[in-house]
């Protein structure tokens, strides 16, 4: 009873898994016939064996029936042996493998020729075999072996390395299956097998099963790898299940005196031999050393020195990866201006794929970031983009590629030759790229955002002088040098390199436009962006006259064509000097606070605001409003930087003490009260600001002389 | 300085990116690396009740990670925002561009 219930239990495992097997084509189809055939035996077999004590009838054509299912089973797994791992339809030799399993099937389950009766007392199980048994038999077993010595003809002779092992592996399962099946199903009821025969139904699984995996997996495995893990299994099975074994015998010697007993002793070893058996395989059998491995890799990695330039940050990556996976060469592809693929690494500066190409948009489609030629040429999900994903490994000459992307944008590739050893990338490699995808994304990022190492060591020297170039960029704007304002201002990063920006041109003698604010994004990527951004203002304040269309524009800018989650939260000005006036648009300035002498307090004045970045079109948004300035009154600006600036108590800077700074400043000058704010906030954070800051000060002392009369 | 955790699990058909912490430039790396990790590939849920500080970096990686869901046609939604998470967004001005669930059990379906 135990061995029909564990045969039933394997074959439904097995339908289970062959239901997730989600391979098309004519030679998936003949797996899924093989193996249904096979469980349709194994449950078949053993309901007939169950039956065959009381039901005899019911027995014999159980079993007839499951007779056929295996002849069926093993006709499938030859025409799985001529076809695979093609999906080409061969319609001749599939209508003559089902006429022969029409015929095969008739004279198995509707004559004597196979069996003729089935008895069974206890264990005992006597079968009457009919004439051409033994023929049957024999028949059906080579049918099993020229599918299997199909496999192998056609292992040796195909070029793909994955497909010959999946030929490999099902040749080994019906081999098994064959001589699994002769041993229990023939022999068996002739010899002392007899008491075991109920393990005869299972006897088809393993082919199955072997499919099963050929048709799921599309990596390779290396030979000692799998059977170093067999060997471990084989050490857990013995070194745990013989002692189990041997407790559940003794809680079996006392099952009549103390049942529950018994059974509550047979459960607690089945737990605490289980758990011995899982710590000890999970150390043993690698998963721990692997994760070990692959912990040391990440670590390597997030090591490397990114300050070193590009050329060296990649050269050091590429040992690192040489020495982890065995790749003979490593290189490095980043996206460049153009959208197009550029080998940075080695540094020969070749287009390998142009913007817009079927391998781009293949590799921006694919929904993984890790891809083994193996898997391009097995897995049938990737079957759309198989032919631009081989074209594109068959240009680099690479076996295993690492993708780094923005969404559907590539931003880099890392792409790793062929292994020293010969063998091919397998599944534990897959799960060692997958682990430190994370990190070779940043070293892609760097490696697409920093320019080329020519103009890098002029760019690196200055960073290493205290972001010179950044600076001297942030600083290069027009004074507004007017005898009727006096403005200061402050831009502070603590990265040396940030996102916050304060930029005026002068446009008439009175006339002066301004902005400030904070492109968002930290370190070099924020200045990169700020700095496109500073630029591309000047360039539309020279072609708009209209000021929301200018702020509208910069706006389409930001969202179009700067890196993906970009925006800028700040605000635009008009300084009108000789009116005293300012026009502004808001666009998200946390702190815009206006002191009037005649009040004598400080007015909120930057009202709602939209930062640009988030919609296509801004204008319906955009709203300009005027604010007049009476002579001897104080417009400060701030960005978020020190709104938010944090106490070491988690307490946040706020307004309020930017409203008391400008209340205790009303004699200083703008530069000392831009000052003071710097000072009081940083002191707020202990000494250290998290975030860019930008503070300005306008101090509007009237309109010059000439202008009044 | 605190750190970031976050945390990602399947609900459904959803990835979620649990994050407790503060959200800055020190902090939000962690946070844009599992993003760009599953935005666009998945339909994405960031839990954000746990969010101690956010800063413009924060709404940087959240409106990524939007942008890449609506070019691949998948779903986005902050879950549960904090206070002060909150106060991040509507200060973008934007905060429909954030679609907000008020916990995790409600989640669309």
């Amino acid at each position: 009873m135990g061995l029909t219930l564990f045969t039933f239990l394997a074959a439904i495992l097995t339908a289970v898994t062959v239901f997730g097997v989600k391979a098309r084509g004519s030679s998936a189809r003949a797996f899924r016939v093989a193996a249904f055939a096979s469980v349709a035996y194994a449950i078949l077999l053993s309901a007939g064996y169950l039956l065959a004590a009381d039901y005899r009838g019911a027995a014999l054509i159980l079993v007839r029936c499951a007779g056929a299912g295996v002849v069926v089973s093993y006709l499938a797994f030859l025409r799985l042996a001529v076809g695979y791992p093609y999906a080409k339809r061969i319609v001749a030799l599939d209508i003559a493998l089902a006429a022969i399993a029409a015929a095969a099937a008739w004279a198995i389950v509707f004559t004597d020729a196979y069996i003729v009766d089935l008895k069974r007392f206890g264990l005992e199980y006597i079968r009457f075999e009919g004439d051409y048994h033994a023929a049957i038999a024999i028949a059906v077993a080579s049918i099993g072996i020229l599918s299997a010595v199909t496999m192998v003809v056609r292992a040796v002779s195909i070029r793909s390395r994955v497909y010959r092992q999946h030929l490999a592996v099902m040749a080994a399962g019906l081999a098994v299956s064959v001589a699994w099946g002769y041993a229990f199903a023939v022999l068996g009821p002739s010899t002392r097998l007899v008491a075991v025969y109920p393990l005869s139904a299972a006897n088809c699984l393993f082919a199955a099963l072997a499919a099963s995996y050929a048709f799921s997996s599309t990596r390779v495995f290396q030979a000692h790898t799998a059977a170093k893990g067999l060997a471990a299994w084989a050490v857990v099975l013995l070194g745990f299940g013989l002692p189990l074994g041997f407790a559940v015998a003794v809680a079996f010697l006392f099952r009549a005196a103390s049942p529950a007993t018994s059974i509550a002793f047979a459960a607690l070893a089945f737990i605490v031999f289980g758990r011995w058996a899982e710590s000890f395989a999970r150390g043993r059998i690698g998963a721990e050393h692997d994760q070990s491995s692959r912990e040391d890799l990440e670590a390597a990695i997030a090591h490397l020195d990114l300050s070193a330039g590009r050329e060296s940050v990649l050269s050091a990556l590429s040992s690192i990866m040489e020495g982890a996976f065995g790749c003979s060469w490593f290189s490095a592809l980043s996206e460049d201006d153009s959208g197009g693929l550029r080998r940075v690494y080695p540094d020969d500066d070749q287009l390998v794929s142009t913007p817009g190409s079927p391998t781009l948009e293949a590799l921006a489609a694919v929904d993984r970031h890790v891809i083994l030629k193996t898997d391009v040429v097995a897995d049938e999900s990737l079957a759309d983009l198989k032919a631009a994903l081989l074209a594109f490994f068959d240009v680099l000459g690479s076996e295993a590629i690492v993708l780094a992307k923005e969404g559907r944008r590539v931003v880099g590739v890392f792409a790793f030759g062929p292994k020293r050893s010969g063998a091919d990338y397998d599944a534990l490699d897959y799960a060692a790229f997958d682990a430190v995808h994370g990190k070779l994304f940043v070293v892609a990022y760097y490696a697409r955002h920093v320019s080329r190492e020519s103009l890098l060591d002029t760019v690196e020297k200055e960073i290493g002088l205290a972001d010179q170039v950044v600076r001297s960029v942030q600083e290069r704007i027009d004074p507004i040098d007017h005898p009727g304002v006096s403005v200061a201002f402050k831009c502070q990063s603590p990265r040396g390199l940030g996102g916050d920006l304060f930029d005026s041109v002068r446009i008439s003698e009175h006339r002066w436009f301004f902005v400030v604010g904070d492109v968002s994004g930290k370190g070099l990527n924020a200045s990169m962006s700020m700095v496109i951004l500073k630029s591309m203002i000047r360039t539309l304040l020279r072609e708009e006259k209209d000021f929301v269309k200018l702020v509208s524009r910069t706006n389409a800018f930001i969202k179009e064509r700067l890196p993906r989650g970009t925006f800028f939260s700040g605000v635009f000005g008009f300084l009108a000097l000789d009116k005293g006036s300012i026009y502004f648009i808001n666009c998200g300035i946390p702190a815009m606070f206006f002191r009037s002498p005649s009040l004598d307090s400080v007015i909120e004045t930057q009202g709602e605001g939209k930062m640009l970045g988030f919609v296509k079109n801004i204008e319906p948004y955009l709203k300009t409003r005027k604010l007049a300035l009476p002579p001897g009154s104080r417009l400060l600006i701030s960005t978020d930087g020190i709104v938010e600036a944090e106490s070491v108590r988690g307490e946040r800077y706020g307004k309020e003490r930017l409203v008391r700074i400008l209340g205790e400043n009303k004699a200083s000058s703008a530069a000392e009260t831009v000052e003071a704010v710097v000072r009081s906030a940083s002191a707020f954070a202990g000494g250290r600001l998290d975030d860019d800051i930008t503070v300005v000060a306008i101090d509007y002392q009237g309109a010059p002389k000439e202008n009044k009369r | 300085m605190t750190g970031i955790s976050v945390e990602v699990a399947e609900r459904g058909s959803w990835t979620v990116l649990s994050v407790h912490g503060p959200i800055n430039s020190y902090t939000y790396n962690e946070l844009q690396e599992k993003t760009m990790r599953h935005a666009g590939r998945v339909d994405m849920a960031v839990d954000l009740s746990g969010v101690s500080s956010m800063t413009s970096a924060g709404i940087g990686v959240l409106l990524a990670a939007i942008e890449d869901a609506e070019t691949a046609g998948k779903r986005f939604v902050v879950v549960a925002p904090s206070e002060v998470a909150r106060l991040a967004i509507e200060s973008t001005g934007f905060s429909d561009r954030f679609p907000t669930a008020p916990s995790l059990k409600e989640l669309p379906a």
